[in-house]
Order: C-alpha cells, then structure tokens, then sequence
C-alpha cells in the first residue's frame, strides 16, 4: 500500500493542475494586497479576510479540479482494475489513494501559510499599526482550520467515487454536496435574525435543518470572522472542531470502504 | 500555384482579429446603467440573500458590502436627479445594514456610518440606530460617542444623546473630554464651539473624498457661531 501511496503522490505532483496551484498563492498574494489598499482603518481585518478566501478558492480548486476528477479518471479509464490486479485488497487501494490526495493536499497548505505568512510581513511594513489586528498566529490557525473542513468533502469525494459509474457522477455529486455545505450554516445562522425569520416559513426552517445534519459542517465562517478579527479561539472550540471533521471524514471513508468492497467492478 | 497562396491563412486571420479587437476596444461606447433602482426585497430577504452570497466567508461579504457603499455614494454624489438620488440613498443604508449583518466588528463600517450616512446622506436617525446596535462589540467610547453626538446634533434628541453618552462613559480608557461632554450634554449646554471642534477631528479620520459632509455641517455650525456671537 505504501507504494501506492508514493504512486498517487508523484501521480499529484506531475499533474500540471498541481504546480499551478503552488504558484497559485504568490498571485493571491497580489490580489489581497490590492485589495486591502482599498479599505481605510481595520487593513488587518480585510487582509485576513482576503487570504482565508484565497485559502477556501485553493481547496475547493483542488478539490473539484484535482481531487474528483483523479478518483474519476481512475474509473473512466478503468485505471482501477490495473491497481487492483497489484497484490491488494480494495480497502488498501481506497486508503492508498485518500492518502496520496492528503499529502499532496497537505503540501498546498503549507505553501500557501509560507507565502501568506511573507505577504503578511510585507502587509505590515506598509499599513504598520492599520494591520495591528493581523497575527500571524491567528491567519495561520485559521488557514489550517479551514484546510481541515476539506478533509470531510476529500472523503465526500472518495464515498461517491466508491459507487459512482463516471466522472459526471463524481464531479457532479461532490459539488452539490459543496455547495450544500457552503451554504447551511450561514443561512441557518441569518434564520436567527427577527427579519430573516419572517421570510421563511417554519416548516422549511425543520427541513433546513434536517438536511444540515447530512452534510459536513462548515463552520468556518464564524472561525474566520472571529480569528480576522484577533479574538483567539479556546482550545475546547478548536478540537471539537477537528474531531468533528475527523469523525465525518471517518464515517464517510468507511462507508466508501464498506461499498467498494461490494462493488461489481 | 503562387507559394504565397499556399501559405496557411491561420496567422493573417489571427493577426486581422487581434487588430479588429483592439479597434473594437478603442473605438466602443461606454455601457453606462443610468437607471437606479430602489432595493425590491425587504431588508429581512436582502440579508438573506448576502448571507448566501458570502456563504463561508461573511467577513469578506462585509468588506464587499463596503466597496459596494464607496461605489453607490460616489454615484450619489455625482447624480442630479432627486428620485435617482433618493434610490441610491436606500442602496447605500441597505448595504451598511448588510455589512454589520455579515460583520458587526467591521470598525470601517462605523466609521463611514458616522460621516456619510448621517452628514451626506443625511440619515441621520438610520446612523444612530447602525451605530447603538454595533456599540456592544466593542470596548472602545468612540462608537456610542459618534452615536450621542449625531442624536443630539442631527436629530435633536436629547434624552437619547444623554443616554449613549452614558454608554461610552461606562466604556475603558474613557477620556476625561467624555465625563464633560455628557455633563455639558445633560445640562443641555454644549455650544457650538465644541460641536465644531469634535467635526473637525472626525473629518481628519475620513479620507478626503468621504468629508463632505461634515465640512458642509461645520460651516453651518460656524455661521450659526457668527449670528450668535455678540458684536464689539
């Protein structure tokens, strides 16, 4: 299995959607100081803001144009059945492919909190105490909790490549799903405004929620919004955060498991 | 045959387009929406639908919301009919109640609040009401200070002014210059010449295109200091 991990790996590494994305981070780098320049007291804030946009645009690129569309080539051009023919089990292939996808994911990260920690630097020296609400600490927590939600939708992606027939299906499934969980929590959390409220019927608001316990939670945004503006979060918040996700990515990895064992390939 | 017909035409037709697109480019009117029109949903819907737009990153719908704020004041000031003005009047306080949905910690938000919304707009009431919601996010005076100023230099409302003035009192690291604007404020007896003075330092905390209003108000406040002044 560990060689078809270092296989996925180099697999990701070669493909030229990759090393774009490494270069990815410098551009946005440019993009957010253009775009800080254009606010007048709290630069620090709208800096943040900006590079945890850039943080989500990198994930969701790797996840929909790198990730799901790898898993889908691997059925489209019965790629699997040659791995499969190799001295192991399904399970080990499934695990062997979520990892390479991990690590390579991992590596995008870390370069983008290297670029986005030296973009900050240069922040600094130019807008001084206007940035005073930036740290470094807080930007790189909240990069790596975003990063770690994408863990959830990189086994969402795994669990419908499990009984997918095709690359439509993959692709087409793992964005719904996104977009789902892009867009529960914020609504769910404007349905508590008074005026919100009025405009959506509460049969609704039980369904809403229903279908929220489906999907991965992506709260991120109040991570986001909170760590932007240097209120640190407590450590209870942050590991019942990652446990969350873990255990979502776990169950949705094994239920892939459980049905590609029973697929007719 | 001549070699020049047997070249391929590819290149000529590539280099007749790019010519023909930069042409076009030059040479196209400006497309310009002249039509403003008045926000249709409510403003329950409309936040809503930003909550949606902004999805994950509600900080970063917030600082839209504001370039969305620079971009409706800026055809605000440049307008001359009254209805299109009165639309983008409502655009714009829909967008400042957008951006404290999205981010109520957004200090920028305020602070254009405190100088267009209730000087240029002239929404005075909408800016205290933005104003006294935001205050408790935050451990700073200024925020229920602006409030207390324009409740009691725009809407005459002096019990309300009184009582923000007592919230930025019970604010930390409140300067002594509060402790007597509210007892000033209380005794009803400010004068114009501190109203002046606190203008003219708010108008240096806004970029130069944002002061307008707060120049028009001072001249105001200074010729009503010239009428009442008594004569040598």
């Amino acid at each position: 299995m560990k060689q078809l991990i270092y296989f996925t790996i180099q697999e990701v590494l070669n493909s030229r959607i990759f090393r774009l994305l490494l270069l990815a981070p410098l551009v946005l780098m440019v993009v957010a100081l253009t775009f800080t320049g254009l606010f007048m007291l709290d630069l620090g804030k709208v800096f943040i803001d900006t590079m945890f946009a850039s943080t989500h645009l990198l994930c969701f690129t790797f996840l929909m144009f790198l990730a799901a569309p790898f898993l889908a080539r691997d059925i489209d051009a019965h790629f699997t059945y040659i791995l499969l023919t190799l001295p192991i089990s399904r399970g080990q292939y499934l695990l062997g492919r979520f990892i390479g996808l991990c690590a390579t994911f991992l590596l995008l990260i870390i370069v983008l909190i290297i670029v986005t920690s030296l973009s900050l630097e240069l922040a600094s020296s130019i807008w001084g105490s206007y940035m005073a609400t930036a740290d470094i600490g807080s930007m790189v927590l909240g990069i790596f909790l975003i990063a770690w939600q994408y863990l959830s939708l990189i086994a969402i992606a795994l669990f419908v490549f499990s009984w997918a027939t095709g690359s439509a299906e993959i692709l087409s499934f793992t964005f719904l799903i996104w977009l789902l969980s892009w867009f529960f929590p914020p609504v769910l959390t404007a349905m508590q405004d008074s005026e919100v409220a009025q405009t959506i019927p509460p049969f609704l608001h039980v369904i809403l929620e229903s279908c929220y316990q489906l999907v991965p939670h992506l709260t991120g945004g109040e991570i986001a919004n909170r760590l932007a503006h240097g209120i640190s979060l407590q450590g209870k918040e942050i590991i019942y955060y990652l446990i969350e996700h873990t255990a979502y990515a776990t169950i949705l990895f094994t239920s892939a498991l459980i049905l590609f064992r029973r697929r007719n390939l | 045959m001549n070699p020049l017909l047997q070249r391929s035409p590819l290149p000529a037709v590539l280099v007749i387009a790019i010519l023909t697109l930069g042409l076009v480019r030059e040479a196209q009117p400006i497309l310009r929406a002249d039509t403003v029109i008045s926000p249709y949903t409510t403003s329950g819907q409309d936040k809503l639908i930003q909550a949606i737009k902004a999805g994950m990153l509600p900080g970063l719908g917030a600082d839209l919301a504001i370039l969305r704020i620079f971009s409706s004041f800026y055809q605000y000031s440049h307008e001359r009919e009254e209805s299109t003005r009165q639309s983008l009047r409502e655009i714009t306080y829909r967008d400042f109640e957008t951006a404290q949905f999205l981010d109520p910690k957004f200090i920028d938000m305020y602070r254009l609040a405190e100088g267009i919304l209730a000087y240029d707009l002239r929404m005075p009431l909408q800016a205290v009401d933005l104003l006294e919601a935001g205050e408790h996010h935050f451990d700073q005076w200024e925020i229920p200070f602006m409030a207390s100023f324009i409740a009691y230099d725009q809407l005459h409302d002096l019990k309300r002014a009184v009582s923000l003035a007592k919230l930025a009192g019970e604010k930390p690291g409140v300067p002594p210059l509060i402790i007597g604007y509210t007892s000033r404020l209380m005794s009803d007896n400010l004068g114009l010449e501190f109203a002046i003075k606190y203008l003219q330092e708010r108008k240096k905390a806004l970029p130069e295109g944002y002061q307008h209003g707060l120049e028009e108000r001072i001249r105001k406040l200074k010729e009503m200091q010239n009428v009442t002044a008594p004569k040598s």
